[in-house]
Formats: structure tokens, sequence, C-alpha cells
């Protein structure tokens, strides 16, 4: 099964996490599941991202689907693609934080 | 400065304001940065007279046919296509035939780079580039075997905002 894939942008006031479409569509037929198109969270500083992004990482992504890491396992796990480094990263079920 | 260069310049910024009075018409309120940052146009839609407003970016690109195979190239920045980001971004492509405009072509951020990743799922170098086949009527256009007509003259996420009809001046 196909990972959901998550966008990043990450600007100076803050970092966004955007479904791509397919992912979105797929997420509307899943029950339970609320896919939004975006979720941002507000910093400082970009530096502040930077410190704090990684313990963010599960609560904006369960943010964005309306589903619980465990369900997203379930569903093939999520995809991080960062658009700076051209890399994807694979979110691990728990928060390390 | 080139023949081509300056060519580029005049149609570039003839493609701006196109755009630019398709918006005003449809009664968004336009701006451009003072300072060429990446965005082409800010677009502010003001939901009330109050602080109620939302914000959009519109990257304007403009297009002459190719000399051999008299496709329509267009460029954009990869890291712009990719990037997801709390204010929306819609390109326009614009293709300019001789002395008129063939077509124009919107997409939603998104949308674009929806067509990108099923041609390729990531993307080398710093620009990605759409290499678009127009009909001689500017109604059909196609990338690679990729139908993209839906999306010209798809002015669907601009509804037009501006009060119903014109009261007649009186005499």
């Amino acid at each position: 099964m196909e990972p959901v894939f998550i966008f990043l942008g990450v600007q100076s006031d803050g970092v966004t996490y955007q479904l791509d479409t397919a992912s979105r569509d797929r997420l509307r037929a899943v029950p339970g599941a609320r896919p939004v198109d975006r979720v941002f969270i507000a910093y400082d500083t970009k530096g502040e991202y930077e410190r704090q992004h990684g313990p963010f990482d599960h609560q904006a992504v369960q943010l964005l689907t309306g589903l619980s890491m465990e369900r997203l396992a379930e569903l093939g796990g999520v995809e991080l693609y960062d658009p700076r480094s051209q890399t994807s990263i694979t979110l691990p079920a728990q928060s390390a934080a | 400065m080139s023949a081509a260069d300056t060519d580029h310049l005049y149609i570039g910024s003839a493609g701006e304001y196109r755009v630019m009075a398709e918006l005003l018409a449809r009664g968004y309120n336009v701006a451009v940065p003072r300072v060429d940052t990446g965005d082409d146009v800010l677009v502010i839609k003001v939901e009330d007279e109050g602080d109620e407003y939302s914000l959009r970016r519109v990257q304007v690109k403009t297009a002459r046919p190719a000399t051999k195979s008299g496709s329509y190239t267009f460029k954009v920045k990869r890291l712009q296509l990719e990037s997801a980001a709390n204010v929306d971004l819609w390109y326009v492509f614009l293709a300019r035939s001789s002395d008129r405009w063939l077509s124009t072509m919107v997409f939603r951020r998104e949308v674009l780079r929806d067509v990108q990743w099923k041609r390729q799922r990531k993307s080398s170098g710093d620009t990605v580039t759409f290499e678009i086949t127009l009909s001689d009527d500017g109604k059909t256009a196609m990338l690679g075997s990729a139908e993209l007509s839906k999306h010209i003259d798809d002015w669907e996420d601009w509804p037009t905002i501006l009060p119903g009809t014109l009261t007649p001046l009186r005499r």
C-alpha cells in the first residue's frame, strides 16, 4: 500500500504540511478520516522551527488527516517530502519526543 | 540586451498585466511587489469591510512557440512548485502566438505539481519545464500524453465577486 504523502514547506514564519492530492482523495474514502488541505504551524523565527519541528510532525500529520499514527501505519504509513533537500522520510508511527 | 531578451521582457510584462486585468474584472484587488522576490502578483480578496481578507499569490509565465516543434515551453522554479505554503499559489501560463494570445491555462500549485509528479516523481535541477502543445485554435493543450485542456481559461477558483449588474448611466 502506498504511504500517505505529505509535502513540507518551510517559510520564515512557520512550516506548512500539505497532503498531496492523491493522498487526500484516498483518505476521503477512509472511515473516520477528515483530511484537510494544509496545516500551518507558526514560528517566530526559522531557527525556532529548525530546533522544534521534529516533535510536531506527528501532531501536524494527525491534524492533517484526522487519523491516529497507528491507523495511518495500517494504511501504508506516512512519507514527508522536503523540497529543499529533495528527500522524503518515512515518519515513524511513534514520536521520539 | 538581445532582441530575444527584450521580446521576453515585453511579453512577460504584458502577460502579467493581462492576468491582473482578468482578476480585477472579477473583483479581486491586485498588487505587484515593489521588489521581485518570486511573486508576480499578490491578490487580496476582501471578504468584508473589516479585517476579513484572504491573500493569494499568482505566478505568470508566458511563452512563444518554439521554432521547430511549435510547442510552448514554460519554466517554473522547482522549489516553489514542490513547497507547501500557508498562502495559496496559482500558476497562469499564457501562450502568445504571432500577434495574439492563443491560450491561457490556470493551475493551482498542487494541481500543476500533480501533473509534474505523474510524469516524473522527482525533478532534478532548479527548474521544472512544461513543454505544452496547443491546437491551432488554442482550445486543446497536451503535455506529452497528458491532456491539460480543462485548465484552459479555468477560472473556477476565481469566481466573479463584483456586484451583479452595472447601473446604467442617467442622462
